[in-house]
């Protein structure tokens, strides 16, 4: 055995120098190599090795770590050093062989654990014999307890290393992401703002159309109020009007009534009393003082005709009664009655289509009938009267006829014929006042009609009126 | 046989329709008492023989104006008819209105008949007459008096 070996005092100063080196070596450095070099230089090693434990496919592997091109070989002593490797590394615990050969070598395996594990096996190989002393197996014992703390430690720096690694790049990525977001963030803002700026823009933009329509809205309304007072005080007027028209109506009934009483009364006493001295004076009066009374009589009646013609004319209107619904063959057959005598006595013919319902004044139609074939059987020619009453259908209205084979109108007096108590004979001709055609005239006036006539004299007339289908006048 | 003594009361305001009418009826061959009054009260008096008229006969038919001074002859018509005492009387409209709204006024007021004046004198006294012969000869008039 080697002299050194058993001294204590150099191993202490070569673990110190281990010691010293271990804690400081880096992560940087390849701590196998270092500790084997070590091994050779402090402690007397001529060989020295790491066997680690990799697992491989759950298959325990022992690779080794040593110093190049040295000229021996421990391991080409056979399977046998492997097997003590791998016997430590299952117990745990150190151990130490010889190994006889070419040259007697002594091996001493160093289990190296780390955190509770035999993470590598360290073979240090001597080329001499004997047994080591328990100082320097202590010492070595130490070495290898350190060699494992420092081999947990350079793993944990790995760990940390890696793990601020991640950081950093975690870090990095993160720090771009939020670059990335940050802009993106910038962007929406940008947009957001643009369109604040455009909203803002709108708002403005319809605050002016709104105020503009405000306007206008208050320009229609005042235009419209306008309206409104002036239909209203149009209304005022037609009612003021209407409420006159009414006065002036009731006033009208009031002259008629008067004209039928009290304007008669003193041409009937003019008449009647004429008449007594006539028949009882007979005797004292001559031919000529007779037929001046005859003149008196006369006028008295003639006067009292036209009042009562008058009369007639005017209860058109003041008499009138609400239309309704009318067979006008029935307002027709009325007034065939009422000229029955005149009928018989002229041999006249009445003939008559189918007519229709019309809206009227029953009276009225039947009184526009009577004087309309009444004149045309007092207006008769040479031959017998014919008359024919008809009715068309012209879509808003009827039209009706009475044609007759008179002596005709000249058509230059279309006008004249239906003012009142205008006459295109004599009296002596023809009797009457001149009041029934223009009594035609206002009764179909009245129904919102028209009245006219054609003819061609000697050949007898046609008169037209017409009769709304709709209410229109009342 | 004695002759009938029939009293008429006309009630007018005209004294030449009444002298008329006195003309018409003096050449008839009934015996007749015409009586006028002109005005309208004047005849409710002489119906209720009041005042002057407390001793004039009670009328077998009225002859009645419409448009009479004071009380005109559609309320003389309404209180006559409105009487218990005078309405079985026959009150003939006797008028120059031809109106329509006086003839069914009168009727409605109970008037037993409604005749418009004729303008001709002959026709006048005709119809005077006629009434006459109607309302005294051929109509059956209610009992004289009538128990109050």
């Amino acid at each position: 055995m080697n002299e050194s070996l058993q001294n204590q005092q150099p191993y202490f100063e070569g673990y110190v120098q281990a010691v010293q080196y271990l804690t400081g070596i880096t992560v940087h450095q390849e701590l196998w190599t270092e500790v084997v070099s070590l091994m050779v230089k402090f402690f007397s090693a001529d060989f020295a090795a790491i066997s680690e434990r990799q697992n491989e496919g759950g298959q325990i592997v022992i690779g080794c770590s040593r110093p190049e091109n040295h000229p021996l070989d421990a391991w080409s002593h056979g399977a046998g050093v492997k097997g003590m490797v791998a016997e430590v590394f299952e117990s745990g615990f150190f151990a130490t062989a010889d190994i006889r050969g070419d040259e007697n070598l002594k091996v001493l395996l160093l289990p190296i654990t780390s955190e509770n594990r035999t993470t590598a096996v360290l073979v240090i190989v001597y080329r001499s014999e004997g047994d080591l002393s328990r100082a320097y197996l202590n010492t070595c014992l130490a070495i290898a307890g350190i060699i494992g703390t420092t081999h947990s430690r350079l793993s944990s720096e790995t760990e940390l290393r890696r793990h601020r690694n991640m950081l950093e790049d975690i870090v990095i990525k993160r720090t771009s992401e939020l670059g990335e977001t940050i802009l993106k963030l910038k962007q929406e803002i940008l947009q957001r703002t643009n369109a604040e700026a455009a909203l803002q823009l709108m708002n403005e933009e319809l605050e002016i159309r709104v105020a503009d329509r405000t306007e206008k809205l208050k320009t229609s309304m005042e235009s419209l109020q306008e309206e409104i007072y002036r239909r209203k005080r149009t209304e005022e007027q037609i009612k003021a009007t209407l409420m006159e028209l009414e006065r002036s109506n009731k006033e009208l009934e009031q002259f008629a009534y008067v004209a039928s009483h009290d304007l008669q009364e003193p041409l009937r006493m003019v008449s009647s009393y004429t008449q007594l001295l006539a028949q009882r004076y007979e005797n004292q009066l001559d031919d000529k003082a007779q037929k001046f009374m005859g003149y008196a009589v006369d006028g008295a009646v003639r006067m009292q005709r036209l009042i009562n013609d008058l009369l007639a004319y005017s209860r058109v209107s003041t008499q009138g009664k609400t239309l309704g619904t009318i067979d006008s063959h029935a307002a027709l057959g009325e007034a065939l009655r009422n000229l029955a005598t005149a009928i018989e006595e002229t041999r006249a013919i009445v003939i008559n289509d189918d007519l229709p319902t019309i809206r009227a004044d029953a009276t009225q139609l039947s009184q526009l009938f009577q004087n309309l074939i009444g004149n045309a059987i007092k207006f008769r020619g040479a031959d017998l009267p014919r008359i024919s009453i008809s009715a068309c259908d012209l879509g808003r209205e009827w039209r009706f006829s009475v044609q007759d084979n008179g002596i005709g109108i000249e058509t230059q007096y279309a006008e004249k014929v239906f003012a009142i108590f205008q006459r295109l004979h004599t009296r002596a001709e023809y009797p009457g006042t001149g009041i029934g055609l223009a009594i035609c005239k206002r009764i179909v006036e009245r129904h919102g009609g028209r009245i006219w006539f054609e003819s061609e004299p000697g050949f007898g007339s046609t008169f037209f009126f017409t009769m709304p289908k709709r209410k229109e006048t009342a | 046989m004695m002759v009938k003594s029939i009293n008429i009361l006309l009630v007018e305001d005209n004294p030449g329709d009444a002298d008329l009418a006195r003309e018409a009826l003096d050449s008839s061959k009934m015996n007749n008492n015409l009586q006028v009054v002109d005005d309208g009260e004047k005849a409710m008096a002489f119906l209720r023989r009041e005042g002057p008229y407390s001793n004039v006969p009670r009328p077998d038919l009225i002859l009645l104006d419409l448009n009479l001074p004071k009380k005109d002859g559609r309320q003389v018509l309404a209180e006559i008819k409105s009487d218990e005492n005078l309405k079985r009387i026959p009150v003939v409209i006797f008028t120059t209105s031809r109106a329509e709204e006086d003839v069914l006024k009168t009727y409605d007021l109970h008037a037993n008949c409604y005749i418009t004046k004729p303008i001709d004198l002959n026709q006048f006294l005709h119809v005077v007459r006629s009434i006459e012969d109607f309302w005294l000869s051929i109509v059956v008039l209610p009992p004289k008096e009538i128990s109050k």
